[in-house]
């Protein structure tokens, strides 16, 4: 299995905001820089902009937040 | 909270755990919640394997998982059906990976080395995302259909998580569950959340609504549970998850309460309707 490289744009564009700021500006011509393939660019630029900016939000302030320690999970059978 | 879940064991049938709250725990700790075991039974519940991704799950956080089951001997383990990590980028949470058919192919190759590694298979949860991840070839529940169909998991199905992805592509949240193999389904969360929007946002006035484990669960949730209830022959496990922002324990046990109606109400439908649930 080749891992796929959008995999690997993506966790970029969730963690790095220059990177995100790039790519809002010029979504297509970073992503061929990039590596992608033209489909895969074109698709890229053509994704859900808005909800790349509320992912990238949440991602980071996940990231800030005290990870799992505060989980509370119970239930019935 | 904890004081609360343990001063209420009587009333709550089964416990949760995150795996990830146990790395590097003593040898005591680690008994006392075997102990804990033997008066609940336990789950345990990984955040950060990463198994829907075309990059090869971790060795050591398999291991990891190995052990814990060792020590801790839960009934069982469950995992996200996300990726985590990509190129050497810890993303630090759980997002939805382009949904295409090298994704199901590498998800099923991790999974196959989780079973072989752990010991048993995983119950694979469907998680919330607030971006369509792109370059998609399918939608969601065709994507982890082909997961569990090709690696024979069993599903956690968390209805909070279905319920904020139909609301953020503009479905109906039922005509949505409809579309997932609801036959796989063994156990189910439930969670709340809340309408979140973005002023900067390219799309004036978008909001989306974000599962953020702060808030009781949705009236619309517990719907979704009672068709779940109806479509599903076997027993299920409901497991509420809270994060935060915590109200009462009373209030909690009342989510609970309203769970188990949901699921005798789709019990009694699916008895006096049986081909409902596929049964002769
Ligand atoms: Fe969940």
């Amino acid at each position: 299995m080749r891992p796929s490289r959008v995999e690997a744009f993506l966790a970029k564009l969730y963690t790095d905001e220059d990177f995100l700021g790039k790519f809002l500006r010029e979504p297509e011509i970073l992503s061929r820089k990039e590596g992608l393939t033209g489909t895969e660019a074109k698709e890229m630029a053509g994704m859900d902009l808005t909800g790349l900016g509320f992912a990238a939000d949440s991602f980071k302030h996940k990231r800030r937040g005290r990870g799992g320690k505060g989980r509370k999970r119970f239930g019935i059978l | 909270m904890t004081g609360g879940i343990l001063s209420n064991l009587d009333k709550i049938d089964v416990l949760e755990m995150v795996a990830e709250n146990f790395q590097g725990s003593s040898k005591g700790r680690l008994r006392s919640f075997k102990t804990l075991g033997s008066e609940v039974p336990l789950i345990l519940h990984g955040v950060s394997m990463g198994l829907a991704s075309t990059y090869p799950v971790e060795t050591k956080r398999l291991e990891g998982m190995a052990r814990l089951m060792e020590a801790l001997r839960p009934e069982t383990w469950s995992e996200h059906l996300s990726f985590v990590r990509a190129g050497g980028i810890e993303i630090g949470h759980l997002a939805a990976p382009p949904r295409t058919f090298e994704n199901i192919q590498g998800s099923l190759e991790n999974l196959g080395r989780a079973a072989r590694v752990v010991g048993c298979r995983p119950a694979l949860e469907n998680i919330a995302t607030l971006v369509q991840p792109p370059v998609s070839t399918m939608d969601e529940p065709t994507w982890v259909g082909g997961i569990l169909e090709g690696s024979d998991c069993p599903f956690l199905l968390d209805l909070h998580n279905l319920y904020a992805n139909a609301l953020n592509i503009g479905e109906d949240p039922l005509e949505y569950l409809e579309r997932f193999h609801l036959d796989r389904v063994q156990m189910v969360h439930l969670s709340g959340g809340r309408w979140i929007s973005n002023p900067q946002a390219p799309e004036p006035g978008a909001r989306r609504w974000l599962d953020d484990h702060l808030h009781d669960v949705p009236d619309p949730v517990f719907k979704l549970l009672e068709v779940v209830a109806r479509r599903t022959a076997g027993s299920l496990t409901i497991i509420l998850e809270r994060d935060g922002n915590y109200p009462s324990f009373e209030s909690l046990l009342g989510q609970l309460e309203l769970a188990r109606r949901a699921v005798q109400a789709g019990v009694d439908h699916r008895n006096s309707s049986p081909e409902m649930a596929g049964v002769s």
